[in-house]
């Protein structure tokens, strides 16, 4: 057989291989174990999978109502969305009391999770599903101890320069009902595992809270934020970006005509790597939803409609973009649809969830937290939740349907609330 | 530019000597793929024979066919393709000898294309006969590996296989 192979061949080798594979290939040697645990070589294999050809894929996210359970998959990004029998996802989270998560992002194969949707937590997780390892990440220094005295907005993406991936969250803390500004910035970094305080500027503008999606674009998190405008007693929508390199936050303007109007109705989302909004008329059951672009990044004027979407059927929400001209959203019953903006046809699947667990990303298996993360036996998470606190809020005894509807309507309660008292 | 030229210029060419010994006359617009040739061009070696002592001739005359394959203005995206999918086709270790030529001889395209051959040749493969392709002999004690598999029990499921090749 052939005589060893140079090092620097190997790397270029195995980067190419599926983590499956690679854990695998860990007990060939002691030094195909260490080159492949090595911060470097996890580097550079999560840098050639992004690089690669190979088909994309995202990974999906619903909690099925006959099944009555989060689910998670990977799909292959084809007209039929099927899904990818060699990654298989173990979720471990099936035992949780809390329905589902909340997926704050999903970045070169990770998942980031809070457990906020269905009452008070501090659980915020970094998964893998490719290798089953998560990182529970400590509790940041603020003390938010007392339930519904805060609210929590997380974000998180790649730090292109520092190679490294951190997790933003904010802390708006109630006063009079009424949520203080600025909000607390706090910032993990996976590669140090802690958190720091931000100390350098935060704007004076909310983030839609409960129906908060991040947009990751131009090494930059967005989401759609809302400031009171003191002079003329209203609101003013735009868009919150926080720089992941520089830490630093930046506001960039909506196109005009979305400046006024309910924040709730806005949602920033990915378009290729541009950043876009979708506009729906209504925030439920919405027919028409309108998808704005930004063509030259940070460039106001630049921002263009690109699509406008009519619909006669009862369309609920959209996920994002499975191309340049196809959508993916669900149905008001529930079921998930792929919709050609070009063509207007559109194709029903066999999946069936609760309108607002749906969560589409792109992704890409990675061996990220391989050294940084726990091994996930099953329910080995959901063990550490915080059970006595969910029982304050009486979810075991109500459906995911019914908790849903009852949190978004608490959440829409207040935000009208406020919104209201600020015009007067 | 070409116009003019093209009729009158003349083809220049090199000559490539194998580790053994073999030499090949080359066409050096083929030839300077190779970025590590190329530089010896301008360095002035073309004279002369360049030897390549690293590669053998079974190997120069599969990277050869590639370099012609790939420079030649006649063949399209679709021949290239087909060429590149049988040129993958070889034997693990044919191709693991490719690959070391191609670093030495710096053709970036070849490179990628040998190693992801190779990766997706192997991917499947169980530990056992991976060592015995890359000719490693496992420094575990029987004890470590089996902690190694507990930990991912999963990662050793499913049809593995255990060709050598």
């Amino acid at each position: 057989m052939s005589d060893h192979i140079p090092e620097e061949l190997m790397i270029q080798i195995l980067s190419r291989l599926p983590p499956k594979s690679l854990l695998r290939f860990r007990c060939v040697s002691k030094s195909w174990n260490s080159l492949i645990s090595s911060p470097e070589f996890i580097r550079q294999h999560t840098q050639q999978a992004i690089l690669s050809k190979n088909p994309t894929h995202k990974i999906l996210r619903y909690f099925s109502i006959p099944q009555k359970k989060e689910l998670y998959s990977i799909r292959v990004n084809n007209a039929i969305f099927s899904i990818d029998t060699n990654i298989n996802i173990r979720s471990p989270f099936n035992d949780t009391t809390r329905h589902y998560f909340r997926i704050v992002g999903s970045c070169h194969g990770i998942l980031c999770l809070s457990d906020d949707l269905f009452g008070y937590s501090h659980v915020l997780v970094l998964w893998n599903p490719a290798i089953n390892r998560c990182l529970r990440l400590p509790m940041p220094p603020l003390d938010c101890s007392q339930k519904g005295r805060y609210m929590f907005v997380f974000g998180f993406g790649f730090d292109i320069k520092s190679k490294d991936y951190k997790v933003v969250k904010m802390t708006y803390s109630q006063s009079r009902g009424a949520f203080l500004l600025p909000p607390k910035v706090e910032i993990f970094s996976l590669s140090l595992g802690i958190w720091k305080q931000l100390d350098g500027f935060i704007p004076e503008s909310y983030i839609v809270e409960y129906f908060y999606k991040q947009a990751v674009v131009h090494g930059k998190i967005h989401w759609t934020g809302y400031k009171i405008d003191v002079e003329r007693k209203r609101m003013k929508n735009l868009i919150l970006a926080f720089d992941l390199s520089d830490e630093i936050f930046v506001e960039l303007q909506l196109p005009e005509c979305l400046v006024i109007g309910a924040p709730m109705n806005l949602n920033t989302a990915e378009f290729g790597e541009s950043l876009a909004i979708y506009h729906y008329d209504k925030c439920t059951w919405t027919r028409i939803c309108s998808i704005w672009v930004m063509k030259e990044y940070g460039v106001v004027e630049s921002w263009s409609k690109e699509f406008n979407i009519v619909l006669d059927w009862e369309p609920g929400m959209i996920l994002g973009f499975r191309n340049n001209s196809e959508i993916l959203l669900t149905r008001r019953t529930g079921q998930l649809v792929s919709y050609n903006l070009e063509t207007h046809e559109k194709m029903n699947f066999d999946i069936i969830g609760t309108k607002n667990s749906f969560f589409m990303g792109t992704y890409k298996e990675s061996l990220i937290l391989l050294n940084e993360g726990q091994l996930l036996l099953p329910n080995d998470f959901s063990s550490e939740t915080d059970r006595d606190e969910c029982k304050d809020y009486d979810i075991e005894n109500r459906n995911a349907q019914m908790s849903e509807l009852w949190y978004q309507l608490v959440m829409h309660q207040y935000l009208t609330t406020v919104l209201e008292t600020r015009h007067i | 530019m070409a116009e003019a030229s093209s009729s009158i210029t003349e083809k220049f060419f090199l000559t490539l000597k194998s580790s053994d010994g073999d030499e090949f006359v080359l066409e050096e617009s083929i030839a300077i793929q190779s970025i590590t040739i190329k530089n010896m061009v301008e360095d002035g070696c073309s004279s002369s024979v360049i030897p390549l002592s690293k590669v053998d001739t079974e190997t120069l005359i599969k990277v050869i066919e590639y370099m012609k394959m790939h420079s030649s203005t006649s063949s399209n995206e679709e021949e290239i393709e087909n060429f590149d999918k049988k040129f993958v086709s070889n034997s693990i270790n044919t191709i693991l000898n490719i690959l070391e030529a191609a670093n030495f001889l710096d053709i970036n395209n070849l490179l990628e294309l040998c190693a992801e051959a190779v990766a997706n040749r192997i991917k499947n493969k169980t530990p056992e006969a991976v060592r015995k392709i890359f000719n490693i002999t496992s420094d575990f004690t029987p004890e470590e590996e089996a902690e190694i598999r507990n930990e991912t029990p999963w990662a050793f499921e499913g049809n593995l296989d255990h060709s050598l090749d």
